[in-house]
């Protein structure tokens, strides 16, 4: 009987070992490396800035102009999403998810924006200034509000294995 | 003669995720949202073929999603834990964990 329950207490104590080590493996893996985090979050950074530029850039022009902006535009959103998908060998934890709220935000933002420019063009005609470029100001303010999201989201994402 | 009621943690451990292979996957798959096939191979040290056989099993039991694509010109495969396979690894660990601290 004695023998019988020393064997099982050193089974016991074996298996207790080996759920420590299996526990110890398990803290240790990280398969996301600093790179793939910053990888994720230049990208994600990229692209709000991207979105920003071409907001300001196509209400500033319009017509042949606004159509080789609109061009530039998928261009660099294409070659943006090809270098995140080639340059990563994972997505960090968590990072899809922030990267998709940055992006919703960006995109109400961007909709927003265009929306404010609108009614702003639309209070210039109705005072007879005109088809006339707005100012500066409006457009710099329009795509830091557009870029911002994803520049906030871009670095969370960049930062998340320093946490 | 009846068998002994089933309270002891060691049966609350997950026959697919206990394997050490298996275990070593799931342990990597979870530190991330997605990965691709060879950045998971060379961190946990296995063939090519070694890593499909355990990731064949892992995507029967429903644990982990295969996705395959391009990059360029090239096929690529990434892999990544179902919620199904994220709550029976977290189950494993606190079987794991009763076990060690008992």
């Amino acid at each position: 009987m004695n023998a019988t329950h020393s064997a099982n207490s050193g089974h016991d104590t074996d298996a207790a070992m080996d759920a420590r080590a299996a526990l110890e493996q398990a803290q240790g893996a990280n398969l996301s490396s600093d790179r793939d985090r910053r990888v994720h979050g230049f990208a994600l950074a990229g692209f709000g800035l991207v979105m920003a530029a071409f907001l300001a850039l196509s209400q500033y022009f319009d017509g042949r102009a606004g159509t080789i902006v609109l061009g530039f535009y998928v261009v660099a959103l294409f070659l943006l999403a090809a270098w995140q998908k080639r340059a990563a060998g994972t997505v960090p934890l968590g990072s899809r998810q922030l990267g998709w709220v940055g992006m919703g935000l960006s995109v109400l933002f961007m909709l927003a924006s265009i929306i404010w420019l609108n009614i702003r063009q639309g209070d210039n005609r109705a005072a007879g200034i005109g088809e006339q470029p707005d100012a500066w100001w409006a457009y710099a303010l329009a795509a830091v509000v557009t870029a911002l999201p994803l520049l906030v989201t871009g670095a969370l994402v960049a930062r998340g294995g320093r946490r | 003669m009846t068998a002994p009621p089933a309270s002891h943690a060691r049966h609350q451990l997950d026959d697919v995720i206990h394997s050490p292979i298996r275990f070593s996957i799931v342990a990597a798959l979870a530190s991330v949202d997605e990965s691709d096939f060879a950045t998971l191979r060379d961190s946990i040290e296995i063939s090519d073929s070694a890593l499909s056989k355990q990731v064949t099993t892992l995507e029967s039991a429903g644990y982990v999603k295969v996705r395959k694509g391009y990059v360029g010109k090239r096929p690529r495969t990434w892999l990544a834990l179902t919620s199904r396979g994220r709550t029976a690894y977290a189950k494993h660990l606190a079987a794991l964990r009763e076990i060690a601290g008992g």
